[in-house]
Parts: structure tokens; sequence; C-alpha cells
């Protein structure tokens, strides 16, 4: 090697150390080697140290970041003063024996002044091929919708005002409108306010009142709180759950009752407590199909035939 | 009055693009206390670096600010310059305006408003900061490994070889450890002691090893560097250095072939005076205290027989234990593991049946060092066996027992099955019941795939029991690779026990301050980037004592805790950061809180004087015991209350 040089005097009497390959494992190599007092050459083949590890996103089992436990040695590595980085070198040629080699390496020209460069980033900026980013397709949510819902939606907007603050009337307006909030709308109306459709997603998952899914026409919610629970509650689910065939969270097939259990109305005198399109009934178990005839529903139902 | 001067660097764009380095430079100048503020495109350049040195001296500078990216960056950097240039290193003040200002926001005009307030709680820490001095200490050349294994065995080879005096401690009279009891090894089939013993007898021989065998650690004192470590050399009885290993006063001994040898597993016996294996290092025989006549009855008929027969006249019942003192800089703890007992997984039969047997008993019985010589006999009735059942993960990958893979049982299986094919002949039906084959190494899976080829019956599952019958024993397993259920009649059971910490592995801890991990196997610092390293600074650990692994892996493991433990021993003097806590000794009323919560062990309570103290060696200047102190009297250098205070008060 022709450039030697000796940062300390304790490396002339150790003599010095080639590590090929500048992944973790020649890092680590290089670290403890220089650590220990002797001059260490790290030769790495592309431009910069690291290996594979900085391509990883976690490490098992433990899922520490690969980058946040390997910066420090990267960093280490490059400021070590018993250590003489080469990258973007090459091995030629090796002779000699235990104790005394003489190594060849070709440094790959770099067309950098690797001492000058800061790493500032103004070159990329100024290069004629340098990679830009492709702009995905603008996707216009205006179309997906029928003119109808678009009338709705926008009158619904100028009600409340196309502002970030008033997402959630908005919303509340939208599941009133359709008992849901569907997709393409909520697309429309992220365009519109301006709120990332991720965050409109946010505030409709949170709040139990909005649904993402269309719901019935009319909406049973049956309390399940300490009080109802003593007073039979469960019974009364378990009747619901017969008579409408299904489970609460889902909708009947003809889409006219959804069921929901809730944890308090509020109203434990009168337990067991039906919630009926905000009505309240205090329903005894086996008395759900008679509530069920005395609302006003739809009298074609097939439903209503069969609970009388 | 003090002489600031404040450096503002440009980092290229990244900072230039949303501060108005001129504006905040101009600011800076007029700053109370700062006699110059300069500004540069990259102030870790050669040019920045230069720029900061000839400005310290032209005017006169005693502290220094940088406002730049992040300490973590380049605060090494900076404080070499300032040292370089006159002013005391820990005098200098890095504002990060790139990483917490430049970086996170995109209004030119309100980030610089924030790199003025970010510099002038800088100028006003800058402006109280002490210079300090880092304390040296001196290193003692000299190196402790606990456990004389394969493990401690090449870590103490390698540190001599780099020329470091190794005190090696082994509890045992022997050095070698599990390997010396092995036959052969996987996957490549050498003979364990015929790669062993060279390196046993180096060990012994080699100038700068000190072997301390039937010895064990009882203190250890001190901190990185300099550790004062009592070591218990139990009496062997023996003159070590009159026995010449003849054999004599085992040959003689009343008790001869009436003690269990723990070397064979219990598949051998022994006297009261023995040698462990006819490799042992040292080759010295030793008297079994816990059963010699003479040392337990005081009687021996009319004379001990040992006594009578060494020509050597190395028998000596009066020795005492005695307590022997080494000064160390660096610590290796390569103390193994234990073999769980297979008698908690009583379905198996273990204790029931003298045919079902564990891996390392079997590996007594295949060596012809062994109790055999080398011959596979029934225990029950010492004929050949017809049939040799292998059942894996006896206790390993068992949430009742020890959730971890073992990393040796599938191998080490593997192997019995070659060597048993190889001693036993053709006609002899091998089985072997796995969960899962894990053959992860090199040349492992190669090595899976011929032992396949050699007639071997492979069972996917877990057997329900192991039934003794007259005869033989049977087994039931469902086999999950063909969906059936096999009955097996076999002569023996080889059961693949499960690898645990040693049961003293706590106590051990404690003694030595290192954590354990949950399973109870000793904690490294970090699992990928420092595995060797403990949270006690100059302690490091190898081998199995760390987590099960095969002796590849031990080995690795052994020579890289040797040289971790050579970049603290190849230096003369180390030097301890001084940003570290301190003690006010008027305000401390020696409460001892803060010894309660240092992790790192560096706060002890001086019980004459009433004061907490701190060793500067073992501080990392981590805080705890600064917010911990009710009086105040603990203090955090150059961050003290005073100087944090001052930097609030001039950002609000």
């Amino acid at each position: 090697m022709t450039n030697e040089k000796n940062p300390t005097t304790s490396t002339a009497k150790h003599g010095s150390v080639l590590v090929l390959g500048g992944g973790i494992a020649g890092i680590q190599s290089a670290l403890d080697l220089a650590d220990a007092g002797f001059k260490v050459y790290l030769v790495e083949k592309q431009p910069s140290i690291g290996g594979t590890m900085p391509q990883l996103d976690k490490t098992f089992p433990t899922n520490d970041c690969a980058m946040c436990i390997l910066a420090p040695k990267l960093v280490a590595t490059g400021r070590h003063p018993n250590i003489e980085l080469m990258t973007y070198s090459d091995l030629k040629k090796i002779e000699g024996e235990i104790g005394n080699f003489t190594v060849t390496i070709n440094k790959k020209a770099r067309s950098v002044d690797e001492s000058l460069c800061n790493g500032c980033g103004l070159c990329v900026e100024q290069c004629l091929v340098r990679f830009k980013p492709q702009k995905p397709k603008q996707y216009d949510a205006t179309k997906s919708l029928e003119k109808n819902d678009l009338k709705e939606v926008d009158h619904i907007m100028n009600t409340y005002g196309k502002t970030s603050d008033a997402i959630i009337p908005i919303m509340q307006a939208i599941n009133e409108h359709y008992n849901h909030l569907p997709k393409n709308i909520l697309r429309y109306v992220s365009q519109e306010v301006g709120v990332p459709l991720a965050q409109v997603y946010h505030v409709a998952t949170f709040y139990t009142s909005f649904s993402l899914k269309p719901r019935g026409k009319h909406t049973i919610k049956v309390c399940m709180g300490t009080a109802c629970h003593v007073r039979g509650s469960p019974r009364v689910l378990d009747e619901i759950q017969r008579v409408l065939k299904i489970e609460p969270g889902e909708t009947t097939d003809d889409g006219m009752f959804t069921l929901e259990t809730v944890n308090c109305l509020g109203a434990c005198a009168i337990g067991p407590v039906v919630v009926i399109d905000e009505k309240y009934y205090m329903v005894k178990p086996g008395e759900f199909g008679k509530i069920l005839n005395t609302i006003t529903l739809e009298k074609s139902s097939p439903l209503i035939a069969e609970v009388k | 009055m003090r002489r600031i001067g404040v450096f503002i660097c440009h980092c290229g764009i990244n900072i230039a693009q949303n501060v108005d380095v001129k504006a905040l430079t101009d600011y800076a100048s007029h700053l109370n206390g700062v006699v110059v503020a300069k500004e540069y495109k990259y102030m870790c350049s050669d040019v920045g670096a230069t720029l900061i040195k000839d400005t310290i001296k032209e005017f006169k500078l005693d502290g220094v600010v940088i406002a730049s990216c992040s300490p973590r960056m380049h605060e090494h950097t900076f404080r070499r310059v300032a040292n370089d240039g006159g002013v005391n290193p820990y005098r200098v003040e890095i504002s990060n305006i790139r990483e917490q200002c430049s970086w996170a926001h995109s209004n030119k005009e309100q980030a610089t408003e924030k790199a003025k307030y970010l510099v002038r709680s800088a100028v006003s820490k800058a402006l109280s900061l002490e210079p300090l001095k880092p304390s040296k200490l001196k290193v003692i050349p000299e190196a402790l490994v606990i456990g004389g294994g394969i493990a401690g065995i090449q870590t103490s080879l390698d540190l001599a070889d780099d020329g470091f005096k190794v005190h090696l401690v082994e509890r045992d009279p022997s050095v070698g450890g599990h390997m010396a009891q092995l036959d052969k090894t996987f996957p490549t089939l050498d003979c364990s002691s015929c790669i062993l013993t060279p390196k046993m007898m180096e060990v012994a021989n080699h100038d700068n090893i000190e072997l301390l065998s039937y010895s064990e650690i009882t203190s250890i004192e001190g901190s990185i560097g300099n550790y004062t470590v009592k070591i218990r050399k139990k009496p062997r009885y023996v003159d070590v250095d009159k026995c010449t290993g003849c054999g004599d006063c085992a040959t003689a001994c009343r008790l001869k072939d009436r003690i269990v040898s723990e070397f064979n597993q219990g598949m051998g016996k022994r006297g009261a005076a023995y040698m462990p294996f006819p490799q042992a290092v040292p080759l010295k025989y030793v008297i079994d205290a816990k059963k010699c006549l003479f040392l337990t009855k005081g009687k021996c008929g009319e004379e001990p027989l040992c006594k009578k027969a060494c020509a050597q006249d190395a028998i000596n019942f009066n020795q005492k234990e005695e307590i022997v003192e080494r000064k160390v800089g660096a610590i290796v703890v390569a103390t193994g593991y234990d073999i769980m007992d297979p008698t908690i997984v009583y379905e198996y039969g273990y204790d029931t049946s003298p045919d079902v047997i564990t891996t390392l008993e079997m590996e007594r019985l295949i060596s012809s060092s062994g109790p055999t010589k080398g011959e596979i006999l029934r225990p029950s009735n010492q004929q050949k066996p017809k049939s040799v059942t292998f059942i894996l993960c006896i206790g390993s990958r068992d949430e009742t027992q020890c959730t971890w893979c073992c990393r040796i049982g599938c191998m080490t299986a593997l192997k019995q099955v070659y060597l048993l094919r190889e001693k036993l002949g053709e006609d002899v039906e091998i089985n072997v019941c796995y969960n899962d084959l894990r053959s992860f190494g090199k040349g492992y899976e190669e090595f899976y795939r011929k032992v396949r080829g050699l007639h071997t019956n492979m069972f996917r599952g877990r057997p329900s029991e192991v039934r003794t019958m007259k005869e033989n024993l049977k087994i039931d397993i469902f086999d999950t690779t063909t969906n059936k259920l096999f009955e097996i009649k076999t002569d023996m059971v080889v059961l693949v026990p499960a690898m645990m910490p040693r049961t003293d592995a706590t106590e051990f801890a404690r003694l030595l301050h290192l954590t354990l991990s949950g399973d109870g196997f000793f904690l490294e610092a970090h699992p990928k980037l420092r595995p060797v390293d403990t949270f006690v600074n100059g302690i490091f650990i190898a081998g199995c004592c760390q987590a099960p692994k095969d002796i590849q892996d031990t080995v690795s493991q052994a020579s890289a805790a040797a040289s971790r433990a050579a970049t603290i021993l190849s230096q003369e003097e180390l030097e301890i950061d001084p940003l570290i806590a301190m003690v006010d000794e008027d305000a401390c009323t020696g409460c001892g809180i803060c010894v309660e919560v240092c992790p790192y062990e560096a706060r002890t309570l001086n019980e004459r004087k009433r004061i907490a103290e701190v060793n500067d060696a073992l501080c990392a200047g981590c805080g705890g015991c600064i917010a911990a102190c009710p009086s105040n009297a603990s203090i955090h250098k150059n961050f003290t209350k005073k100087q944090l205070l001052n930097m609030v008060d001039d950002i609000m």
C-alpha cells in the first residue's frame, strides 16, 4: 500500500490489518481491531459501507430498526482515526505471507473528490439525468358519484362550510342521509374539504355512530349494561337474533333492520331496554315479537307476518 | 468576562434554505458574552475546522457555540477542534438548528426566529460551562476467564496469544466441560477429544495462562480495567506438584468402582481417589471429600490405602482450602449450561426404566473411553439392542418447561443415529420421533440427508408415553406426515433433553452484577450488535451461558469475547468521560436513594462520612440519581440545574 499513514505511534509496533467487505461483519471487525490499536484498511466494493443490513427495515427477534442500530457503527467507522476507509474499491492482488502481506487495491474513479465533497446534494439537484419522481395521476372522486348524490353532498358541505373543522358535522349529515358512509362519497368529501382520506377514515372508525357498511332502515339497539343484563337482556337479544336471523352488528338481508348492542342507554329503571329508531321500549323476554308488531312498519314485510 | 465565539453552519443548503444564516450570525454577534460570530458553508469540513481554530486564537475565545446538526453527528469532531484551538473541549455547546429547526419547519421567517432562540439559549449555557478533564484509569493488562469448557479455553488461548496474562478458573478438577464428554461432533464427525485435547494441553502449558482448576469465584470488586477477584481453591488432598498421574491411588482406593462417575453421566463407576477422565487437564488425581472414608469418617481401615500406594507421597489429607486474590482488567464469563432433568417429563419413563437414557449418556456409551469401551449395550441386560428410538425436544420448545429450542438436539440425535448404524450394523432398527428437524448450520442439511438414507424411521410427532413392558419398551406415536398411528416396540429409548441455564446462574449473576434474560441465561448488551458484551463494562459472556448453541457458534463467540476484552486490555489507560454525576457533599444526607436507583452499580454509601459517592469508572452519566435525589445533592457535571434553567429562561 503506497499511501500508508501511521496516525498513532502504537500502530507502527502492531502493524495493520486489511478487512475485505464493509457489511456489518466487516464493520465490527474493523472497529474491534481499531479499538485495540491496530491500523485497519476497510475495503468495500460499493460506494458506501453498510452492506445488506441498511436495506432491512427491522431485525428479528427483537424487532429493532436495522438502520437505528447500524448508523452509529457506520459513523464510528467513518471517523475512527485507526480506520482507513476505501469505498468503491476492488481487491486486485495479494502477495506475501502471514505477518507481511502486500495488497494491491483498485480504487475506482468516483469522479468526485472525497476530501472536498460534503454530501450537500447540490450535484444531484443539478444533474440532468437525475431521478424524477413520477406524480401519480390525480384521482377525481367527482366522477364516481351519481348526479343526485353529488347535489346532496354538495348541499351538505355548503351548509357546514368546506373546512376541516366541519368534517364531523358533514359526516354526521351524510351518515344520517345514507344511513352509512359510502366509500365514494368519503373520497369526494376528502377531496373537496382537503382533509386526507386517512384522516376521514380515522374519524369514521373512531365514533361508533358512524358506519362504513350500509345499515338497515330501522336500527335496533339492545342494552347490555349491568342493570339490563340482570333483568334478562341477554335473553331478549337471543330472541331478537332468532327472529331476525342476524348477529349484533349485522343487517337483515332485506335491508330492514340493523341489530346493535350498547353498553348503557341511561334508562336502567325500565330495563331491559331496547331502542328502535330512537324510541325506547321496555322489552321483557318473549315480548319482542309483540313490540315489533306495534311499531308502524311496512305491513308488507314478510318478517312481520312471521312474528305474528 | 467570558469570551464566547458562535459558529453557524449552512450545512450546504440543509440549514441555509430554511434559516437566514446571515441574520442569525448578525443576531448572535450581539448576544451578551459573544465576541465574535461567524458563518461557513460546512463547519465540519477541514476548512471549517481551521476557521474555528484560527478564530479561537485571534479573539482569545474561552468558549464555543456551534449552531449546526445534531450533537450525535459532530459533537466529537467539534470538541476535538476546540481542543486543538486551545479551548477546553467541554466548553463547547452544540445548538441543533438542523434536525430541530431547518428540517422540521418550512417557513423561513419563523424558522430563523426559532434558530435565534436556540442559539441564544446555547450561548447562555456556554457562559456557565465548566472546563472538565477526563479522568484516567490504569488498565491491568490481565484477564479473568470463568469456566473451562471449550468457550473458556478458546477465549483464554486467544487472549494469551495476544500477549495478555489470563487466569482461567474452572470449578471441576479438570478443564474440558461438556465437550470432553462427547464422542464425535457433528456435522464433520471429527472426534471430540482429538480436537479438544490439544487445546486443553495448550491451556495448561501456555506461559500466559494460569490455570486455577477445582476453584470457584467468591467475590468480584472494582470496575472496568481494575477488578479484584477472590478465588477459592478447593483442597484436592493431592499435592499437584508431586502427583505424576500414575493412578496407583485410584487402584488402591477401598471405594474403587463404588461411586457413580459424574463424567460418565452415571453410566460408570469410580473410586474416592479418581481422575475425572483419562485426558484430564491438569493430569492430577483428586480425592472426593464427600465420599472418602478417611475424610468423612476419620478412619479408612488401618491406614488410607491410597496414601500407602502413592510412591510420590503426594496424598495430603491436611490440605485446607485457600483463598487467592487476582487483579484483572477484564472478565469473560463462560460458565456453560445444565441439561434438563428428564424425570420432570415423567411420561417418558426416565426413572422407571434403565433402558431410557439421555443423549449425553448415549454419548458415553458410544465413546471408546466410556464405561462399555464403546460397545452399545442395553443398561438393563448388557445385551446389544435390536431397536433404538430417539425422542427429540424433551422439555425444549415446550411451554411448560423450556420455551426455547436447544439448537443442538436435532443434530445430536442425527449424529448418534449415524454412529449407531456404524457400530450396530444394518439389522438394527433405528427410529427418530421429532417435532421439526432443524438442520440450520453449514453442512447440517447435507448431514441430515445422509442420515435419512441410512434406513432410519422418521416419525413426525410427539409420543404420548414410553411404557415399560417385560421385554422391551412400547411407544405409541401418531405420525403427522402420514396421518397414521404407529406402535413402536423398542429396546432402548434415547431422550434429547433441553438445555437450561446453570442452576446457580441467578446467584452467580448477582455476584457479577450481570443481568439475566427471561429464560434465565445471561443477558447480552444487545442481541445483534453487542452479542458478547454485558451491561457491566469490562465483563463479557461467551458460549452456552448466554444461550444454547453448538460448538461452532460457541468457539466463534469465545473468540469474539476475547477480541472485545483485548480492546480494553490493549490500552494502557482508559479515558473516562467527565460528563458524569458528582455529589455535593454538603447537601448529601446519605439517604441512599441514589444507590438504589443506579442501574450501573456506580453509587455507594460511605458509611463513615454518611454520604453517597460516585465511582467515576462505572457511572454512565444517565442522570437517574440526579432525578431521584431529594436534597439536590446529586449533580450532573455541565448539566447542572442552574445551567439548564438559564437555558430555559433564555428560550422563554
